[in-house]
């Protein structure tokens, strides 16, 4: 039996489980609709019931590197007489969230059974 | 305090290198961010100051604001990540590409007028020779050092490579230069329009080596002094702004 089947590849390790969830969070929320960034950071706010909040001032950093990323698009709208920044997801933003999704319910299962004390044995 | 509550996050972000665009942005979107959390504060019924307070406390302090920038790894401006390129190799090719395009085009222009002399040479003609000559002997060298030291300051660069960048400039710009001169015709010699991409001094129609040498040396050290006081100067100016201590 080949190397490589006898011992699969391990997953990535998490050393930071919270790395992932406000881009997975931002992008989920901007398939909903457009999206400036106070207004994002509100709605996670909101959504989460206040257990989730991303800093009011790193949430640009995140919708930034996303859209250098091509996951996320940006224009400039005039709103009630103010210049704003609206996010919107694009495609590839879309084939990232559900990577992150699909990821994320993974680790969240596998930890679940491990507080439950089930055994995959 | 609301428009320069945010100074030393760019100020910061700058002098980490961070592209000028990248930091305008961020910061710009920092800015709306805080006058909506003042907007909800003042709602919330504090006052003015207290809102303002606040809300820039719940941005996050200067330092977190910077390095959620550099963690993310926000591109650095080219003149940070190759200042050699920038301020080494840039000045010295737009200077040539320049001089080129001078060169030719005032060859492709005066073609049909060369053999023309004295009166014969129409007046609008004079006034491009006068032009070409201002622009390619005295404008692009001195432009091309206010250019550097627009970018370093823009971008707080205090490296070694913008004085060399500025050296390069002189040295460059001493000795070439696009001159157009109206020759009349004299001691047997036939008039006419001449071009030269090289700083010659002539004396009864020979090339004067040590003058053209003494004209070409001080057009070296003329430009770098003018250019180093004023860069220094104006770096100075920029340290003492109130901000610019991040």
């Amino acid at each position: 039996m080949p190397l490589t089947e006898r011992y699969p590849v391990p997953r990535d390790p998490n050393p930071n489980f919270m790395a992932g969830v406000p881009e997975l969070m931002i992008l989920r929320l901007l398939q909903q609709r457009e999206m400036y960034g106070y207004e994002l950071v509100q709605a996670i706010r909101s959504q989460t019931g206040d257990v989730v909040s991303i800093g009011e001032g790193i949430v640009y950093t995140v919708l930034h590197a996303l859209e250098r990323e091509g996951a996320l698009k940006s224009r400039r709208m005039q709103v009630d007489g103010r210049s704003r920044i609206y996010y919107a997801v694009t495609v590839r933003g879309l084939k990232r969230y559900q990577d992150l999704a699909g990821s994320w319910t993974t680790l969240t299962q596998a930890i679940q059974s491990v507080i439950r004390g089930k055994s995959h044995a | 305090m609301l428009e320069h509550s945010l100074e030393k996050v760019r100020e910061g972000l700058l002098q980490k290198g961070i592209a000028p665009r990248h930091v305008n942005r961020y910061v710009a979107e920092l800015h709306d961010h805080m006058a909506d959390l003042v907007a909800r504060e003042c709602a919330s019924g504090l006052d003015m100051r207290e809102a303002q307070a606040k809300a820039r406390a719940i941005l996050g302090t200067d330092a977190q604001l910077v390095r959620a920038v550099i963690d993310r790894g926000v591109p650095r401006s080219l003149a940070a990540k190759a200042p050699w390129a920038v301020f080494g190799i840039l000045p010295v090719t737009v200077m040539i590409v320049l001089f080129m395009l001078l060169a030719f085009g005032s060859m492709s222009f005066f073609l049909p007028y060369r053999a023309l002399s004295g009166a014969a040479i129409p007046e609008y003609v004079r006034a491009v020779g006068t032009t070409i000559t201002i622009v390619g002997s005295y404008a692009i060298g001195p432009l091309l050092a206010a250019a550097c030291i627009a970018i370093a300051l823009r971008q707080r660069l205090s490296s070694g490579w913008v004085w060399a960048g500025l050296a390069f400039i002189a040295l460059a710009s001493g000795p070439f230069g696009v001159h157009i001169n109206f020759v009349q015709p004299a001691g047997g010699m036939t008039g006419g329009i001449r071009g030269s991409v090289i700083q010659t001094v002539y004396e009864q129609g020979r090339i004067d080596l040590g003058t053209t040498l003494v004209t070409i040396a001080v057009r070296i050290v003329v430009l770098f002094a003018l250019s180093a006081l004023a860069y220094r100067f104006l770096k100075q100016r920029a340290e003492e702004l109130p901000h610019a201590s991040a």
